[in-house]
């Protein structure tokens, strides 16, 4: 089937939190830019630019086979230069929350691979990778458990726990904390962590996390729905494409 | 895994598509596809898109040690990265056919030519220099990524700028972009690649061929040329071309191209920068935002008649919905099924109507044929012009080696003169 690029604005800034300094940068989203994967998802979150594809269910080598589940792969390409040690553990700590949401035991004998391209790295790239990627596995349409959202956290040169920051409050961080979350019942998939903190601090961040997931999760669902719903309507007509959008930009997200 | 084969049905309805000039996506055969090119946050990397191919490009520099025969030039390293993303039988970290054919092309158009001023890049002599690496990454691969990765490559050199450096007591400090205006490249000119695709046994040229007309064709035609009409690369792939004026009338349009391109590079260049001034939001969120990343896919569908357009009607649902049917990663004979379709209801319903005051679904034959007499015709009417006639003595320069040395395959010479009287000169040294 053949799916029209989409495109959906969120600002996230501008919703009625509860909560204080509940703040996520703004959230974007480009789904299907390429037409060689089966699934692609182009994501940014404020400055942090990431562009996601899945392949999959498909054939597998026979090293990687197992008789009981699918195998997940993951590859993390920086814009620059070869992928460090770094790289290749982001791509681990991505692959195993991947795998965790994904229900693999529906295609044994087969791979499912994720692709991630850095485009721009403005702060917490590893958070934008895994939503990035989620969503590219959500319009490749392979069965999941959940779905997943990631909130990146620092702990600042002032001792302070902040949200989601841009590279310049990054300046001098003491920690910072990725947390992915489930969409069922808000549980912890993944902890990544470096950096020297207090344990209050890394709760104080997980509680900040959690009820910021919850943004990431309406994002998901408005932009998923907006894409199903436009791919029945429209065939090609940019014009229409183009009035929806200008709709959905002036809608604000209530939680 | 491997790569889906070209079914024989394809293979001959691509060829047969040709010969009547028409091609899937809608273009003639010398039509090329649209260039976007939007810049990133970072200096030195750029998004290009041709069409549906998308080649990421970042510019990168470090301090290092020169080369001992050239203890006072820069270095620079091209590095074409083929990924599953770009298409799903790639393998990350193999180096394939492809990927030296593609780094090879781009190291003889880039560092052979001698483009960028690598003696700018000195820091001291014989002891450090900045070290230039060029990533390119694909993302999408629809064919024609030499081309695309030539572009990417020249938008992202013009577009980078490395730190400035200076010597305290033997000492490189490198200053920040706060300390010190980062300083731009320095080019002498500005080359890029424009590939054909021969078909017919090399009477047929195709421009800015696809992914399945790459896979049809004979033999591929690779022009490097910058804007001044200068040629600094020739690649030919797969069998030999039969015919010597079908080259210079491909040559002559090639170079009309990649002054389009470079003019086309220049202008979004420029774009960027005052953005920069005015303290504009730059970088690919910005383009994600702004649309502009995907505005070039204005449709998803491969299939477009040239000879007919769609008329918005009551009925106009309907024929969506037979048009979506065509389906890209569909075979070719599918297409073509849904061509007739769609003229079938022409002829019924008057959806469709015709572009043309005649409606006629085949373009006549004479007039693909006189695609390339034309141009013949038209190359040596042009002899007085200087310029290009001095392309296409490089061209026979060019031609008269590969006679010479019998060879039949992948011959490719590095030309850079500024007149023909030069070029002249410097075959009558090689030969």
């Amino acid at each position: 089937m053949v799916t029209p690029p989409d495109s959906i604005t969120m600002d996230t800034q501008g919703s009625n939190v509860v909560l204080q300094d509940l703040k996520l940068r703004q959230i974007n989203c480009e789904l299907n830019p390429l037409t060689r994967s089966d699934g692609s998802a182009l994501f940014t979150q404020g400055g942090t630019c990431v562009l996601t594809s899945m392949l999959g269910p498909v054939e597998v080598k026979s090293q990687n086979l197992n008789i009981e589940k699918a195998h997940v792969e993951c590859i993390y390409r920086p814009k620059a230069g070869i992928p460090t040690i770094e790289d290749k553990l982001t791509e681990t700590v991505i692959r195993d929350t991947c795998e965790s949401a994904l229900l693999t035991m529906l295609h044994p004998r087969t791979a499912i691979f994720i692709q991630i391209q850095e485009l721009d790295d403005r702060c917490g790239i590893e958070a934008c990778a895994i939503n990035g990627a989620c969503l590219a596995l959500l319009i490749g349409g392979v069965p999941m458990k959940f779905t997943i959202a990631a909130v990146h956290c620092i702990v600042d040169k002032d001792d302070k726990v902040v949200l989601d920051p841009d590279h310049c409050e990054a300046i001098g961080k003491r920690a910072s904390f990725v947390f992915v979350f489930d969409s069922l019942d808000k549980n912890l998939v993944t902890v990544h962590t470096s950096g020297r903190f207090r344990m209050g601090q890394f709760n104080d961040a997980e509680c900040m996390s959690r009820a910021a997931s919850q943004i990431i999760f309406n994002f998901y669902r408005r932009i998923i729905s907006n894409f199903h719903n436009k791919s029945l309507l429209t065939a090609d007509s940019k014009a229409r494409n183009t009035e929806v959008e200008s709709v959905v930009k002036s809608e604000q997200m209530d939680i | 895994m491997r790569e889906t084969p070209l079914s024989t049905i394809e293979r001959n309805f691509i060829t047969q598509a040709v010969k009547q000039n028409l091609r899937l996506d809608g273009r003639k055969n010398d039509e090329f596809r649209k260039v976007t090119i939007n810049f990133g946050a970072d200096w030195g990397s750029a998004l290009v898109a041709l069409g549906e191919t998308k080649v990421l490009a970042q510019v990168s520099c470090e301090l290092g040690v020169p080369k001992s025969t050239r203890p006072n030039e820069g270095i620079i390293y091209i590095n074409v990265e083929l990924g599953q993303m770009a298409a799903p039988h790639f393998e990350s970290g193999r180096n394939s056919e492809l990927n030296v054919q593609i780094s090879r092309t781009l190291e003889r158009t880039f560092k052979d030519s001698r483009c960028v001023d690598l003696e700018s890049l000195c820091v001291t002599s014989e002891e450090r220099v900045w070290l230039l690496r060029i990533d390119l990454n694909v993302l999408n691969h629809e064919g024609n990524l030499i081309d695309c990765c030539s572009i990417a490559a020249l938008s992202a050199l013009l577009h980078f700028k490395r730190p400035d450096v200076s010597i305290i007591d033997n000492d490189v400090h490198i200053h920040s972009a706060a300390e010190k205006e980062p300083i731009p490249m320095v080019l002498h000119h500005y080359p890029v690649c424009v590939s054909y695709c021969l078909f017919d046994d090399g009477r047929l040229a195709v421009a800015d061929p696809s992914a399945s007309e790459e896979r049809t064709a004979d033999s591929a035609l690779v022009f490097g040329l910058n804007s001044f009409r200068e040629l600094c690369c020739l690649n030919l792939g797969g069998t030999t071309l039969t015919s010597s004026t079908l080259l210079l009338q491909c040559a002559t349009r090639a170079a009309r191209r990649a002054k389009f391109v470079v003019d086309y590079v220049k202008e979004t260049l420029e774009f960027d920068k005052n953005a920069r001034e005015d303290n504009k939001n730059t970088g690919f969120t910005e383009c994600v935002r702004l649309n502009q990343i995907t505005a070039l896919a204005e449709n998803r569908l491969s299939l477009r008649l040239r000879n007919f357009k769609m008329q918005e009607t009551n009925e106009s649902k309907k024929d969506n919905e037979m048009e979506t049917s065509g389906n890209e990663d569909e075979s070719e004979e599918e297409d073509s099924d849904a061509q007739k379709n769609v003229v079938a209801i022409d002829s019924k319903s008057a959806l469709l109507e015709s572009n043309q005051s005649n409606i006629k679904w085949v373009p006549d034959d004479d007039d693909a044929e006189s695609n390339v007499e034309s141009m013949c015709s038209e190359n040596v009417a042009d002899e007085g012009d200087e310029s290009e006639r001095s392309l296409s003595q490089q061209v026979e320069k060019q031609m008269r080696k590969f006679s010479k040395k019998e060879s039949k395959r992948e011959l490719s010479r590095k030309h850079l003169q500024h007149d023909a009287s030069d070029s002249e000169e410097e075959t009558k040294v090689i030969l």
